[in-house]
């Protein structure tokens, strides 16, 4: 599966749409950490993990629709076809799709990693600061959660029908101009403006309400159970 | 025929394609872009913010979206090799013509889509100023040319390259450089028209018409560059340069692109919308034309005809002078680049004239002898489109000529005189203007415009007198109130369209709050001319200013939104009110400006003024909860910033860095912090009555020419008190 | 290996009914020919073999078991071509069959891929980029997929589509060489592919079986029904089929199946064509 899982991200990673959706990554992520981020969020520095929590949160919709991209790698018409010459070749379905899913789980990682790279850069450059260990927690309760709900929503929804992942990438935007409850903060972003205000204490530490951690687990379980799901289940569960 | 028998199932098939959907879906929804990320339309007004913003992003995404599809879609062919089959039975260069006018028919579907669904969004957002014309206008050209021109272009890429990644490289080159390197151009941005200002309660056709002007230049110039794209689609297996050789064969092909693109380059060169003035603003030559010898100007008078459909103007000016030198003299008159002068006249005597090629701020000079009689009636004739300043090509839309509104500025209204004296100080002066009957004529002046006649063609002539060489004029469809106040009439010129936002924000109470406020507290207004001031509503100007019996209140002050900002006041009348202060603090008594950063600015004394009348209308609670409280609530959030508390952090930050942070600081500091501090003065100098005695004397100061500003230092040493005295706890 | 295809139905959800009833026993070493007009059902048996498909009636047994419990078991003996498929474009040709090497689970997929490589003649583009090949060329590169690891089981749809008379021989060669041991599927509309190289034929119309046997068997049962006249001498008859028409200098000469041939008429030893030409407008009378 070692040999699929690197041909599947030389397929995804090679190619000049992941240089381009690299490039755009960087510069809209440039732009959020000059405009936005510098500021601060909340009277806290713009090293704080508040405010690279609401860098990240803004970076969200690109990785999610770069995530589903990534997807229509496996979903498109064209990988259908080649899918009647996997489909008559004895690899187990789970073990195919577990290879090809963390293909582009790696390929997302990849962009999310250039994110923190970018604003480590950014913070190095302009602040001199580099005690980056204390963002780790923030990046990974930030990321993770919501690009595995992407990875498994998206896979699901591409095995249906391969556009809807082109509608499913316009999701984050509609949680933009939703009220969401306060648990899905980190959604909308108003969770990291919002609660260290709440906190009352000058430059709070890193902490996240039970809801928040609660939330965030549902969203990996959902992604997982999602990913493993077998679409023909659904369907006979409709037919029921 | 063929070619319009194959359109339809290639726009079918377009049709059927998802990428052409989802390009279709995406353009849709792309002008909420405007609203959340790209603005390029700064003023405030609600068109600006929920119209030009929408319509312009949703041009640059919508435009990008089909360069790309185009591209694809052109390359399609090639990747599924379906030309082999295709060029067997249409010949590729018609094929091109259908693929391009069933992409461009794809794009007028999808603006057609576009307006339709965001019509009942933008409306909403608007409100009461919602104008249908300037809506489908906004759409259809901010927004729905930068499809055509983006497919043109990456179609002609395409052509020339003939290769999918080279083409969009290019094309994001192109749309690139029009976002950037050629933003501020208004001729070169061919996908982001320069639009910087909306109008809400006045027409808006000049900026449409310098888009327009833009859209149709670049149109003219890529069809000629597609033309010539086309000219390079290979054939019979050759190269760039055989197919090329092979298709120029048939004469008319090269000659219709060689014409659309030498078209496009004199749309570009000869322009009408803005003139050559100096770019360098430090000259000021046609001040230094020597004053004719022994002339003076005993009268003059101006019959102007604004054409409102055409937004043009012609005119007939007149000037009385008496020439006792003996001799011919050479008078100077600054005109309107745009105009062009039919004749000149001395004592119905055709005479020679030249009008100069340099221009410097919007006028080019006007030169002709006078004979040497004493008395001399010179005319001019003059007729065109007034242009408007190159230096302010980018913020066009001030010389707005249509049946809601008109705004003529000195040499755009009738010659404006350089180099003749007046006759005993004094410039009599006698204005005609002939408009539709709905408007209202107001000189910006202490001039009072009369109906002269009505005239049968549903125009009415108006007639105004006044003094000076040049002069300024409003006239629009406007509603006007007489305000009384103590020993004043404010004669209150506003918009018909703003009459809502008008009476819901309760103007007329506001400006007779302020002015009898301001009145009795500072003192009156140095602009006010006898007992009469004429407060105009503007069309979008960048600001107000004044003149003696006249102040202009520009409308992006008084929008839904600006009423609705908490930090001017809490309800849309406290607003105005702050608006109304600016006339006693920001333009009765001028603050530099230079360093905007600075927390002494017109907005300290303005929203402490402005919470004086609000305690004094309302009550002390209500000022103290709504006005003290808040600017307290912000203070405390300024001194817990980072950056305020680390300024190290700042200084750590590039320059330019620094700038935007401390720009963005600065705000709490003019807004919420300065008036802290005069509150704070006002109690250590003892109270009210003794800040408004020493606010009066500032007021009524001794201004100094050289430097007519007021000071921090002015106010300080007014109240006795150093900076350290007014430190915030 | 046995395949036992027994009362197999096949029903696609928007109510088309691509077999029926159908009872087939193929046992290896065999070259089995499938042969059948568009439409017939072939398709669908293969896409059943392969367990792409469930039947709707009936069951598939594998050496005894059902295919709906082995087919784990089948997919490791089995190489598929099928008619319409795919590649990924972005990977070299060796890339490709590495990556369906891995899928296949081969232990020395490199040895395996060079010889498949050889024998489907794509050693000079083996670096080359998918995308850049012919058709022809990515037509090799599934059929050298297929025969990646020597599967005991082939089944190829169409497999000689877009290839020269060259390659086509080359390829009939291949398909024998590999049926000395195997079982071999071939699905094609080339009946002299079948003819050259097949040692069973499968013929199937409407999804049912009209013949199965050798071809001689076939040839066998058209004896007496092709027959040669001049188109001059012809009158308007039914039930006569043309399969060909030559123009000579003595006017036309038209060869042509039918249950009764028509005084006119000249017998004609029949071929494979003629005989598989009788068969399915015997049927559609």
């Amino acid at each position: 599966m070692i040999r699929i899982f690197q041909y599947e991200c030389k397929r995804l990673l090679w190619n000049k749409f992941f240089f381009g959706i690299l490039l755009i990554l960087l510069f809209y992520g440039w732009q959020v950490l000059n405009g936005v981020t510098i500021l601060g969020v909340s009277h806290t520095a713009p090293f704080s993990p508040w405010s690279f929590g609401d860098y990240l949160s803004r970076m969200i919709p690109l990785l999610w629709i770069g995530a589903l991209f990534f997807l229509t790698f496996f979903t498109s018409q064209k990988a259908q076809r080649v899918t009647i010459l996997t489909n008559a070749t004895p690899v187990p379905i789970k073990q195919y799709t577990f290879a090809r899913c963390a293909a582009a789980f790696a390929g997302t990682g990849l962009l999310c990693l250039a994110c923190l790279i970018e604003a480590a850069v950014f913070y190095g450059q302009y602040f001199g600061w580099y005690r980056w260990g204390q963002l780790l927690f923030p990046a990974l309760i930030t990321f993770i959660p919501p690009l595995i709900f992407a990875l498994g929503s998206g896979w699901l929804l591409g095995k249906y029908k391969s556009w809807l992942i082109y509608l499913w990438m316009l999701i984050p935007f509609l949680c933009m101009t939703l009220p969401l409850p306060n648990a899905f903060g980190i959604w909308n972003g108003s969770f990291f403006k919002e609660y260290p205000l709440s906190i009352e204490t000058m430059d709070p530490s890193f902490t996240l309400p039970i809801t928040v951690i609660i939330v965030q687990c549902i969203l990996v379980i959902l992604g997982i159970v999602l990913l493993v799901l077998d679409p023909r289940f659904l369907k006979k569960m409709a037919v029921k | 025929m063929k070619r319009i028998r194959l359109f339809f199932p290639e726009l079918k098939r377009l049709l059927k394609s998802r990428l052409t959907w989802l390009i279709v879906l995406l353009t849709v929804i792309s002008p909420i872009t405007g609203l959340i990320l790209y603005k390029p339309a700064t003023a405030s007004t609600m068109l600006s913010m929920y119209l030009a913003n929408p319509a312009i992003a949703g041009g640059v995404v919508g435009g990008v979206l089909f360069g790309v599809l185009t591209v694809y879609e052109l390359d399609r062919s090639n990747r599924s090799r379906v030309n082999v089959l295709m060029d067997a039975v249409v010949s590729p260069l018609s094929m091109a013509l259908i693929r391009l006018t069933a992409l461009i028919a794809s794009a007028l579907i999808t603006l057609a889509l576009t307006i339709l669904i965001w019509l009942s969004i933008s409306w909403w957002r608007i409100g009461s100023v919602f104008s249908g014309v300037d809506y489908v206008l906004a759409y259809v050209l901010m927004m729905g040319l930068a499809l055509p021109l983006s497919i043109l272009a990456a179609a002609a890429f395409y052509q020339f390259t003939r290769r999918l990644d080279l083409s969009f490289v290019l094309f994001a080159a192109f749309a690139g450089l029009s976002l950037t390197v050629w933003a501020g151009n208004w001729q070169l941005c061919w996908l982001n028209p320069c639009v910087w200002a909306l109008s809400d309660d006045f027409s808006n056709f000049r900026i449409f018409r310098s888009v327009t002007y833009m859209r149709l230049t670049w149109l003219v110039a890529l069809s000629g560059i597609w033309s010539l794209s086309y000219l390079c689609i290979r054939r019979y297996g050759k190269d760039l340069f055989r197919s090329l050789i092979w298709n120029v064969r048939r004469i008319c092909r090269p000659i219709i692109a060689l014409l659309l693109v030498i078209c496009s380059g004199i749309a570009y060169a000869a322009q009408p919308m803005v003139d050559h003035s100096n770019p360098d603003q430090t000259v000021m030559s046609f001040y230094e034309v020597p004053y004719a010898q022994d002339v003076v100007c005993t009268n003059r008078s101006a019959q102007v005809l604004p054409d409102t459909a055409a937004g043009t103007v012609s005119g007939k000016a007149a000037y009385q002078f008496q020439n006792t030198s003996g001799t011919e003299q050479t008078i100077a008159f600054g005109i309107n680049p745009g105009y062009t002068v039919s004749s000149v006249q001395a004592n119905g005597v055709n005479i020679p004239f030249t009008v100069s090629d340099y221009q410097e701020y919007n006028e080019a000079m006007l030169e002709t002898s006078i004979p040497a009689e004493e008395q001399v009636e010179l005319v001019i004739e003059y007729r065109g489109f007034p242009q408007e300043d190159y230096n302010m090509s980018a913020l066009q839309g001030s010389a707005e000529i249509s049946k809601t509104y008109v705004c003529l500025q000195n040499a755009s209204l009738s010659p404006r005189l350089m180099n003749v004296l007046p006759d005993e100080g004094m410039y009599p002066t006698t204005i005609e203007i002939t408009l539709p009957d709905s408007m209202m004529v107001i000189p910006f002046g202490s001039g009072k415009a009369e109906i002269l006649a009505k005239n049968n063609d549903g125009t009415a002539t108006w007639q105004y007198e006044s003094n000076g060489t040049g002069g300024i004029l409003y006239a629009g469809d406007y509603i006007r109130e007489n305000i009384e106040t103590d020993g004043m009439t404010i004669e209150f010129y506003y918009g018909r369209r703003h009459q809502d936002v008008m009476e819901s924000a309760g103007a007329v109470d506001a400006v007779k709050s302020v002015v009898a406020y301001c009145t009795e507290h500072y003192g009156t207004l140095s602009f006010g001319s006898g007992d009469t001031l004429k407060l105009i509503q503007s069309r979008v100007s960048g600001g107000g200013y004044a003149t003696d019996g006249a102040s202009l209140l520009d409308e992006a002050d008084f929008t839904a939104s600006n009423l609705g900002d908490g930090s001017k006041g809490t309800v849309a009348g406290e607003v105005m009110i702050h608006e109304l202060v600016h006339q006693w603090w920001g333009l009765g008594n001028m603050f530099d400006s230079s360093d905007d950063t600075n927390p002494w600015s017109a907005e300290g004394l303005t929203v402490y003024t402005t919470y004086r009348i609000v305690k004094e209308l309302y009550g002390e609670s209500y000022a103290q909860e709504n006005y003290v409280k808040q600017w307290q609530q912000e203070v405390d959030d300024y001194y817990l910033n980072y950056y305020v508390r680390h300024p190290e952090a700042l200084e750590m930050l590039p320059s330019d860095k620094q700038l935007e942070i401390t720009g963005n600081l600065s705000y709490v500091r003019q807004y919420c912090e300065m008036p802290l501090k005069i509150l704070k003065a006002q109690q250590l100098v003892g109270g009210e009555e003794a800040m408004d005695q020493i606010l009066h004397d500032l007021f009524n100061r001794e201004l100094d020419p050289a430097y007519p500003y007021l000071t921090y230092q002015e106010f300080l040493d007014a109240c006795g008190l150093t900076e350290e005295d007014l430190n915030l706890d | 290996m046995e395949i036992n295809i027994r009362n197999v139905s096949m029903t696609y959800p928007n109510g088309k009914v691509a077999l029926k009833n159908l009872k087939l026993n193929l046992k290896a070493p065999s070259l089995i020919g499938l042969l059948g007009p568009n439409g017939a059902g072939k398709s669908t048996l293969m896409k059943l073999l392969v367990a792409a498909l469930m039947p709707t009636g009936g069951s598939v047994l594998v050496d005894g078991q059902p295919l709906a419990k082995t087919d784990r078991i089948l997919k490791e003996k089995l190489g598929y071509l099928p008619q319409d498929f795919g590649l990924f474009d972005e990977l070299t040709v060796s890339q490709f069959l590495d990556y369906m090497a891995a899928l296949k689970g081969l232990r020395d997929p490199k040895a395996a891929i060079r010889k498949t490589i050889e024998e489907v003649n794509l050693e000079e583009k083996a670096k080359a980029k998918i995308r850049t090949l012919s058709g022809g060329q990515r037509q090799r590169v599934g059929i050298a997929q297929a025969l990646l690891g020597n599967p005991s089981f082939l089944i190829f749809d169409e497999p000689t589509v877009g290839l020269d008379p060259e390659e086509r021989i080359h390829f009939r060669n291949l398909f024998s060489r590999t049926a000395q041991d195997r079982m071999v599927l071939l699905s094609t509309h080339i009946i002299e592919d079948v003819q050259s190289v097949c040692d069973q034929i499968v013929v199937i119309n409407h999804g049912k079986i009209l013949f199965t046997g050798t071809p001689e068997q076939l040839i066998k049962s058209a004896v007496g029904h092709v027959g040669v006249f001049w188109e001059k001498d012809a009158f308007q008859e039914q039930g006569l089929h043309i399969t060909a028409r030559v123009n000579t200098s003595q006017g036309i000469r038209c060869r042509a199946v039918a249950s009764k041939l028509p005084a006119y008429a000249k017998e004609e030893e029949p071929s494979l064509e003629d005989a598989y030409l009788y068969l399915i407008s015997k049927e559609g009378a």
